[in-house]
């Protein structure tokens, strides 16, 4: 435990900034990855393990577009349908199939498909790790806040997650389509009573969790080397985020996302020994106290 | 009668069960335990039998491994083969798991077929096969770097043998090379970043011992740990500039090395700080790099893992060119050290005059052989006998360049003082 | 003589265990089956809180790291017996089971596994870090010492191969003798009755969490004796065992062996081995294969091996002896 450390970096300014600022970064990677998760086990009652493959497949795609067509902002479009396409064709293949059955049949299912896009990529791109070229546009120098360096790209980074999540946020309570899928979340039958294909609209969302955690990727590739490996690497923690925030809430997610980004990020400073037991602590705590989480809906 | 003729039945019932389901048991073990001795050795092929990672993350140090006893042993069958023999290489995966790499040890070791037990894996398999090498009685190679695999009297194994270099020696010649630059540009304020497991933790924890040795007026600022292929450093990153060190040892490896490049060349910190890493120039973290920046940044001191340059031999462009030209990869780490295994090997099993591992492991104790990464006397290495570590192999600190050969500048460390230092740290330890 | 009756292939089974060394001296199958046991005893375990009270626990790993460990660290620091180390794992194995049980039963479905989940990462996390004990990153080196287990006048040098397997056959046996004993029981049709609809159970008076709360404690007893051994006939205990990673393996082997079936984790035990090998003799590319074999299963062939052949045998019955036969397909679940 490093409390003197913690409590100096929070009063000096530039180091509370800098060390929140790389916060925030993590937790719109984090929220990426996550509220995907969180829609699809909001809406389908699935807790896909093959999340986070997702995540990594984004990231290969966005290395082959840039590697082909040598254009960054290409990827922001080609990387997250394609991924998209992929969530697609995994729901109708696979996962219908599975709708309603014991949980252990869905665990078993995605973890084998974990297992599957984990090697695949490795079957297709080889194990040696896969970089984009930054876009000149990032190699900047950083923007100065209070005395602490900002990156450009950690603020095209903050962008983006926002507006996903605004966007989000948007998509699901005040439209149409929006609507019908929180219909669909808490009661299909009568829905499909009411002559809406439910089949679709469930297609539609698992697609959408892939498109976000494929858009996770592609907005990581700048900084992260896609490897095989890296869908098992990051899916435990893409559930706590899942589990606390409270299933198939974006505001749950992000708040979330954020206090994982907190506690990782003070977390090294004030007490780098138990950081990881940290946030399995923080997920056990609430499944004990508030097994909802943050802004999920209470269990029967 | 109803009942006694139930009776009867049931009694029928439970011996046609009990012989269909113990059947049916009996026949998954005789399946489960796979292939049976072949009870005929002698004239076949020379079978090595490597069990290690090939999958997953950590998968390239299994497909390194094969492909250095491959190009080896297809070298070698050309012109013949081993004792007449042709060479043969199986491996299998272990999927990092501890005790899958004993339990194809312990299969390779009952078959009669295998001449040879490789078990390439992670350290924790190394250790784990370590502990069950007293029982299977045969010559084990690993590539663990881990200084207790040899060092420690208590845990090495008569039978084992590390064809690897070795935490001690990497730390030592850093940290002597480090305290040479730190008093050069007054260096004092020293940050570290390595990867929180067993390599990471030693490696540093030997590099600032002798840093501090070479030049006492050094201080450590701060350290981090992050986890093992964490993808982001940015936390890290941004708390080790906030204890503006003057220079920073980085011990983290691979993957994680350019992610650390990339997320750090946002903060800028290759102007904030002079760097030294530990695994930076091995091939499989130069090219993303300089496919990510565009060139490789210049003046970082970096040590050398496999470089094609150090030493500047014609074996060791030869070994580098066969070896990209066979597999379409450059050598990594791995490469090196198993084609000096299999070198040294090969050697032994000449010297022995046969395969047999008890003949061999004796052939083997200070055997010296030429080797591409030799700079012992006539560019060879030696296995030392007293304790089965690799010795006089190339070790060495450098400067990056943009380009080609991306390290220069490198020093070698000297094998007469890696050795004195090293004695002077077992015999603190007891353990010499 | 009921007991023996309904376990009697149990019983022969151990008797073909013992006896098989006679036959074949060869110590490659001897090895294999040890380890075979042991992932055997390892799904049971998990079987009993899976397929018997319909809990998926995704950190069963929990107990088998916990019973590795401790049964590793006594023997190592202690002069404890084998057995009596063995018996420690149990103990804290049990304790630990408790207290997880207790707040992981007060959830359902998906929260109850990721507790569960989220309780076996605490405890990889308290591996790698207590180091002074655990070893931390590193696991248990050096070995595992084996003091000879004394019983009355005969004196057992486990660390000779085929002694470890004997002990390793008794001590598993006598566990599977024991786990079917709890489930052929009245508390064990209560755990189905559970299983079939939680709900109903407590409405007509059973204290479902309590039940759930048992079995989980007598999972973790018999998961740590299957750690405890692993440590012995790998001499050594890695903080691997703990990761969520391992935790699947049990399921998966429930899955080809057959949920339906006492029998079935441990056959599943012996197939997972055997295409480990298998494919990796073939293929670099092994959790390729694995992952498309899982989803295979789940998809086309969700009868286990055990439960398919007893299916035929039912059926083979019923052929046999028309109305007279008393046994339907797929009563005794």
């Amino acid at each position: 435990m490093n409390i003197p450390d913690l409590l100096k970096c929070l009063t000096s300014s530039s180091c509370f900034i800098t060390q929140l600022s790389s916060a925030i970064v993590i937790a719109m990677f984090l929220f990426l990855a996550a509220s995907g998760l969180s829609l699809i086990f909001g809406v389908l009652g699935i807790g896909n393990f093959a999340h986070g493959s997702f995540y990594m497949v984004g990231a290969y795609l966005t290395y082959t577009v840039v590697s082909k067509f040598e254009c960054f902002w290409l990827a922001l479009i080609l990387a997250p349908i394609g991924v998209g396409l992929l969530g697609l064709i995994v729901e109708r293949l696979l996962i219908r199939r599975i709708y309603g059955e014991p949980h252990l049949y869905q665990f078993l299912l995605t973890f084998g498909l974990l297992l599957v896009l984990d090697d695949i990529v490795r079957l297709i791109y080889g194990f040696t790790f896969k970089s984009i070229e930054t876009p000149k546009i990032f190699m900047q120098r950083p923007l100065f806040f209070l005395g602490s360096p900002i990156p450009l790209y950690y603020i095209f980074v903050f962008i983006m997650g926002t507006l996903v999540a605004l966007g989000l946020w948007f998509i699901l309570s005040k439209t149409k389509t929006g609507k019908t899928i929180n219909a669909a979340a808490s009661d299909p039958e009568i829905l499909e009573t009411l002559g809406v294909d439910v089949r679709l609209i469930y297609s539609l969302v698992f697609a959408m969790g892939a498109m976000l955690a494929g858009f996770g990727g592609f907005l990581s590739s700048p900084i992260l080397s896609a490897t095989p490996g890296l869908g098992s690497s990051i899916i435990i923690e893409s559930f706590i985020v899942m589990v606390i925030g409270g299933v198939g809430s974006v505001g749950g997610t992000l708040i979330a996302s954020i206090l994982i980004g907190l506690s990782r990020s003070f977390g090294i400073i004030g007490f780098p020994d138990f950081e990881l037991g940290f946030v399995f602590f923080l997920v056990m705590v609430v499944l004990i106290a508030r097994p909802w989480g943050i802004f999920g809906r209470p269990l029967q | 009668m109803k009942k006694s003729r139930r009776e009867k039945k049931g009694k029928a019932y439970s011996r046609r069960e009990f012989l269909k389901t113990s059947l049916t048991g009996a026949a998954a073990f005789a399946i489960g335990s796979s292939i049976g001795p072949s009870l005929v050795k002698a004239a076949g092929p020379i079978k090595f039998g490597l069990c290690g990672v090939t999958s997953g993350a950590g998968g390239m140090s299994g497909e390194a491994t094969r492909n250095a006893f491959t190009l080896w042993a297809e070298g070698l069958n050309k012109k013949g083969g081993l004792l007449g023999r042709q060479i043969e290489i199986i491996q299998r995966d272990t999927q990092n798991k501890p005790e899958e790499g004993v339990r194809f040890t312990r299969e390779f070791a009952n078959r009669g077929d295998i001449d040879f037990i490789i078990p390439h894996g992670s350290s924790s398999e190394a250790f784990a096969v370590l502990a069950v090498a007293p029982e299977i009685k045969r010559l084990i190679g690993s590539s663990s770097e881990t200084t207790e695999y040899t060092a420690d009297p208590k845990v090495r194994s008569p039978y084992c043998f590390r064809f690897a270099r070795n935490c001690l020696h990497d730390g030592l010649v850093a940290g002597k090379y480090a305290a040479e630059i730190s008093k050069k540009f007054g260096l004092t304020r020293w940050y570290t970043i390595a990867g929180d497991f067993a390599w990471g933790r030693d490696l540093v924890g030997f590099f600032i011992e002798y840093l501090k040795k070479f030049n006492p007026k050094v201080e450590v600022v701060g350290q981090a740990w992050p986890k093992l292929f964490e993808p982001d450093f940015t936390p890290q990153i941004t708390a080790m500039l906030a204890t503006q060190p003057h220079a920073v040892y980085n011990g983290l490896w691979g993957g994680d090395i350019c992610n650390f490049v990339k997320q750090g060349e946002m903060y800028g910190i290759s102007e904030k700080a002079k760097f030294f890493y530990m695994a930076l120039s091995d091939y499989l973290v130069i090219e993303p790099i300089v496919k990510a920046l565009g060139k490789l940044p210049a003046g970082i001191y970096a040590g050398t893992r496999y470089s094609r340059g150090f030493p500047d031999t014609k074996a060791n462009h030869e070994f580098h060119d066969a070896y990209t030209n066979r597999f379409g990869i450059r050598p990594l780490n791995w490469s090196w050290e198993w084609y000096t295994a299999a070198l040294l090997i090969e050697a032994a099993v000449k010297k022995a005059g046969t395969t047999e591992n008890n003949a061999v492991i004796s052939a083997l104790k200070d055997l010296s052989v030429k080797a591409p990464t030799g700079v012992g006397p006539g560019g060879t290495v030696t296995m030392r006998g007293r304790d089965h570590q690799l010795i006089n192999y190339a070790v060495g600190w450098g400067v990056t360049v943009p380009g080609e050969p991306y390290l220069a500048n490198i020093v070698g460390g000297s094998w007469e003082e890696i050795i004195q230092e090293e004695t002077i740290w077992l015999k603190k330890k007891g353990w010499l | 003589m009921n007991f023996i009756k309904s376990n009697s292939w149990l019983i022969a089974l151990m008797g073909l265990l013992l006896l098989f060394p006679l036959f074949s001296p060869s110590l490659s199958y001897i090895d294999n089956i040890t380890e075979i046991l042991i992932m055997a005893l390892f799904g049971v375990s998990l079987n009993l809180l899976l397929s018997y009270t319909g809990l998926l626990s995704l950190g069963h790993c929990a107990f088998f790291a916990i019973g590795s460990y401790t049964t590793g660290i006594f023997l190592r620091e202690s002069s404890f017996s084998i057995l009596l180390a063995l018996f420690s794992g149990c103990v804290l194995s049990g304790i630990f089971a408790l207290f997880m049980g207790y707040f992981c039963t007060r959830l359902t479905r998906f929260y109850f596994a990721f507790l569960t989940l989220a309780f076996s990462q605490i405890i990889y996390v308290i591996i790698i870090r207590w180091g002074r004990f655990t070893g931390g990153l590193q696991g248990l080196i050096g070995g595992i010492p084996k003091p000879p287990i004394v019983l009355f006048e005969w004196v057992i040098d486990v660390s000779q191969r085929l002694n470890f397997y004997y002990f390793t056959v008794l001590l598993v046996c006598i566990s599977f003798i024991l786990c079917k004993v709890i489930t052929d029981s009245p508390f064990g049709w209560v755990l189905r009755y559970i299983r079939e609809n939680a709900f109903r159970a407590q409405f007509i008076g059973i204290n479902v969490r309590k039940y759930q709360v048992i079995i989980f404690v007598i999972a973790g007893i018999f998961g740590a004796i299957a750690g405890g051994l692993s440590a012995l006939n790998i001499n050594g205990s890695y903080p691997e065992h703990a990761h969520w990673l391992k935790g699947a393996d049990p399921i998966f082997m429930i899955l080809i062996g057959g949920m339906k079936n006492f029998a079935g984790p441990i056959v599943g035990a012996g197939v997972f081995i055997f295409l480990n090998t298998f494919i990796s003799s073939h293929t670099k590319f092994l959790p390729l294969f694995l992952g498309m074999i899982l989803i295979f299963i789940v998809i086309f062939a969700r009868m286990g091996i055990v439960d398919f052949f007893v299916v035929k045998r039912d059926i083979w019955r019923k052929a046999l002896l028309g109305r007279k036969s008393k046994y339907r397909s797929g009563e005794k679940y």
